[in-house]
């Protein structure tokens, strides 16, 4: 108990250090909220529906009156298009960390607090997972499920799985050897309750740290399947299906293509600073400082 | 000293290429050819890359489908029009000296139609039954007379000898290479095989001995760009002098450029949509028709197309003889299709699974297309919901025996470029409803008795004046039925550097380079 307070109290400074003070990361965490914020009151915003074109005003430059970025190949709003793709890719990205977390830190931790025979299996099977390149292993995964944005999203999760159970079970190993566990046996706590009490909350600054940092990947990983034609199908505005769609105009209408590439780009840039600070934050190392 | 005498063999190795000064063209194809065996093309980079190197018996004109003599000199058709007697050529050579007889013919037609010939097993030959599939026998009568035999008579047999499939190969050669043929190609034509790197480029050369006279330009060089945008830069970059399916909207760009000529031809294609008429709601021809108007394709012609085809009227492209126009039109009219869904008891509209595949030889742009059509639907209460597939994936996927209909989706993309310039090759291949895969390529399944009974008597009557209003009966009903939604006919737009002189597209989509020059 007096470890968590004196962590606590020793947070709250760094916190204003680390994450405020910097520029950098205040402009990152202002773009991220301006675009998380956009994203959830895409309805809201009184855009132009971003699935309804009209043949006749394609390929209009940003700026053009009624499309302040333009249109894309269809003559539908950029604008609108940009805003309502921001909510797919990052429902996309979060929910794809969220279940590869899951399902990798549950794994992990179970793993390696158990240890012994199913420890060794686990491990095999993740040695299996990681042996495929990432991408490959997507679309292997995509082949049986089927193209799709959800089928996508759980293909990039399970590819995303054996990050956690690597993170999670290297906290887990190091912490049943530690006092407190030992003592928690001793009391005679059930295994789940130790796993929960004591693991589980001792391993997740890691795990929130990998978390933020592939949150960034995943949205990657979606819009490379996306533009594969494998991710999310005509009409569903996304970002890596944009960016694939207008390569055929890059000579006569970079925008449709440069946009995208653009906010994919911001975002995962912006994820990548944050969570660098969120672990210098964390990171025993740079508390005292 | 090293580095020295490296230099001088640089200076030495450009000098000797400048003085070379080797007259030559460099194709940029879409994708990389799969084989270059005329019995085994199936795809336009394959053809493009083989065709310069074959001919059959009779050829196509230069420009148009119409017949003249190649290998055979001339021909005799008996009264019932089921024996065709050929004269061969005199003096003509294989491009590794063997000569050009009547046994050579029957060889490269048997080896694709008699399983038991000892050369059936030198490739697939999906071409085989479609072009050949009609031969009761073939019989060598002297080394220039050959004698082919037909199980019906089948009017368009002459111009199915004109085919891809049809030329003649090697006999020799084939002996030499087995199933390698198809990467060693050895035929008669204007320009004989010389090196492919998979991947790289494939190169050709010119037959000094071709009997009609050797081509000036001396080397074909063909390099595969997938990418429209990076085939494009090469273009413009010189890389390659040649090429075709530029991305459209930087055609207008192109044609301002003095730097580049271009050569258009309207056509021997349709773009359509197939519907599944084994699945509700396409067993209801008021839907279908409801479909055809709810879509605006004249302005997806002009602006989506950029004016790269033409708007389809029919399934029947306007090149090809009895095309007509005197069949039901549907105008963009959402109005009148939610009258017909309203009539077809569809008044709110319905829901249907709409299949595209994501490129594909003839398919334009199938997802741009595909999504305007999908935004056309809704907006009379059509909800269309898109599955994209690669094209090989796509294939195997519609084209399938009727009996697994159900896995087929109710409505999806599909064109067709015409082989021969007969109207038989559209409408009983696609439409008649003996041409369910794996017999034929009507995949939407669709069956209309007096159709068939049209079709099939205009196969087989000989006399073409006579065939013409068969055809033209044929497309008023089918048009009035609708099984399809022709959306478009698109034009063959070919750019090249302009000191290309004298290249003329030619319907089928092969390029012929025998009468190019190069200005200097």
């Amino acid at each position: 108990m007096t470890a968590d307070t004196a962590s606590q109290t020793s947070r709250r400074p760094s916190f204003q250090r680390l994450f405020l003070r910097e520029p950098v990361t205040l402009v990152a965490s202002l773009l991220l909220l301006a675009v998380i914020l956009s994203a959830l009151l895409a309805p809201y915003l009184g855009l132009p529906n971003p699935a309804e074109g009209s043949l006749i005003d394609r390929l209009q430059p940003p700026g053009t009156a009624g499309h302040i970025l333009g249109t894309d190949e269809l003559g539908r709003d950029m604008l609108s298009r940009l805003v309502w793709g921001g909510r797919v890719s990052l429902v996309v990205g979060f929910a794809a960390v969220g279940f590869a977390a899951l399902l990798g830190v549950t794994l992990g931790i179970l793993s390696g607090y158990l240890a012994g025979r199913f420890d060794f299996w686990v491990q095999r099977l993740i040695d299996v997972l990681m042996a495929f390149p990432y991408i490959l292993l997507a679309l292997i995964v995509v082949a049986i499920l089927g193209p799709g944005l959800v089928n996508t999203m759980v293909a990039i999760a399970i590819a995303g799985i054996p990050y956690y159970v690597r993170i999670a079970r290297g906290s887990a190993l190091a912490l049943r050897e530690s006092e407190f566990v030992t003592a928690a046996q001793a009391a005679g706590a059930p295994t789940w309750r130790i796993l929960v009490r004591h693991v589980l909350s001792n391993s997740l600054s890691p795990i929130v740290v990998a978390a933020t940092l592939d949150v960034g990947f995943m949205i990657m990983a979606a819009a490379g399947m996306s533009f594969l034609g494998l991710g999310a199908q005509p009409p569903i505005s996304e970002w890596g299906v944009m960016l694939s769609d207008g390569r055929q105009y890059l000579r006569v209408a970079p925008w449709v293509s440069l946009l995208p590439g653009l906010m994919i780009f911001l975002v995962v840039l912006t994820l990548n600073l944050l969570g660098d600070r969120l672990r210098d934050m964390l990171d025993p190392r740079t508390l005292g400082r | 000293m090293r580095r020295s005498s490296v230099f001088f063999f640089l200076f030495f190795a450009i000098g000797w290429g400048l003085a070379q000064n080797e007259s030559r063209i460099v194709i940029g194809l879409q994708a990389e050819p799969v084989a270059l065996d005329p019995a085994q093309l199936s795809d336009y980079n394959s053809s493009r890359a083989a065709m310069p190197m074959f001919e059959g018996l009779v050829r196509f004109k230069d420009g148009s489908t119409e017949l003249e003599p190649a290998l055979a000199e001339s021909w005799e058709v008996s009264e019932d029009g089921l024996t065709y007697t050929f004269t061969m050529r005199e003096g003509v050579t294989f491009h590794d000296g063997t000569p050009v007889d009547a046994e050579a013919a029957k060889f490269s037609f048997e080896r694709q139609i008699d399983p038991e010939h000892p050369y059936h097993d030198t490739g697939e030959f999906a071409y085989a039954e479609f072009t050949l599939g009609m031969i009761d026998s073939v019989e060598v009568q002297d080394p220039m007379t050959l004698q082919v035999t037909l199980e019906n008579p089948f009017a368009p047999f002459l111009s199915n000898l004109a085919m891809h499939a049809a030329s003649l190969v090697s006999p020799a050669a084939l002996e030499q290479y087995g199933r390698d043929f198809a990467q060693n190609p050895v035929g008669t034509g204007p320009y004989r095989f010389v090196s492919w790197q998979r991947g790289t480029e494939l190169v050709l050369e010119r037959n000094p001995d071709y009997w009609r006279g050797a081509p000036e330009v001396e080397r074909l060089v063909y390099r595969p760009i997938v990418e429209d945008q990076a085939r494009l830069a090469a273009l413009e970059s010189g890389e390659i002098d040649f090429t075709v399916n530029l991305p459209v909207d930087d055609l207008p760009r192109l044609r301002e450029d003095p730097a580049f000529r271009f050569e258009e031809q309207a056509g021997m294609h349709t773009w359509y949509l197939v519907f599944n008429v084994k699945k509700e709601p396409f067993d209801d021809p008021l839907v279908r028709k409801a479909v055809a108007h709810a879509i605006d394709r004249q302005a997806i012609v002009e602006a989506l197309l950029g004016g790269t085809g033409e708007l389809a009227q029919n399934l029947l492209p306007p090149v090809v003889w009895s095309y007509t126009e005197d069949v039901e039109q549907y105008p963009y009219d959402p109005e009148r299709a939610q009258e017909l869904l309203a009539e077809a008891g569809y008044p709110d509209g319905f829901e249907v699974e709409f299949w595209i595949p994501q490129s594909g030889s003839g398919m334009q742009q199938p997802v741009a297309m595909g999504t305007v059509i999908q935004d056309f639907l809704s907006r009379v209460g059509i909800t269309a919901n898109i599955q994209q597939f690669e094209w090989g994936t796509y294939l195997d996927r519609v084209i399938v025996p009727e009996d697994q209909a159900e896995s087929v989706p109710a409505m999806f993309e599909m064109s067709w470029v015409g082989d021969n310039g007969d109207p038989d090759n559209f409408l009983y291949i696609l439409l008649s409803g003996d041409q369910f895969p794996a017999n034929g390529f009507n995949l939407g399944y669709y069956n209309n008795p007096e159709v068939d009974e049209i079709l099939r008597t205009a196969r087989q009557t000989t006399d073409q004046e006579a065939r013409i209003p068969l055809y033209e009966e044929a497309q008023r009903l089918l048009m009035a039925d609708l099984p399809i939604v022709p959306v478009d006919h698109e034009a063959q737009i070919v750019v090249m550097d302009s000191s290309i002189e004298g290249f003329t597209p030619h319907p089928t989509g092969v390029f012929r380079f025998e009468t190019v020059r190069l200005a200097q």
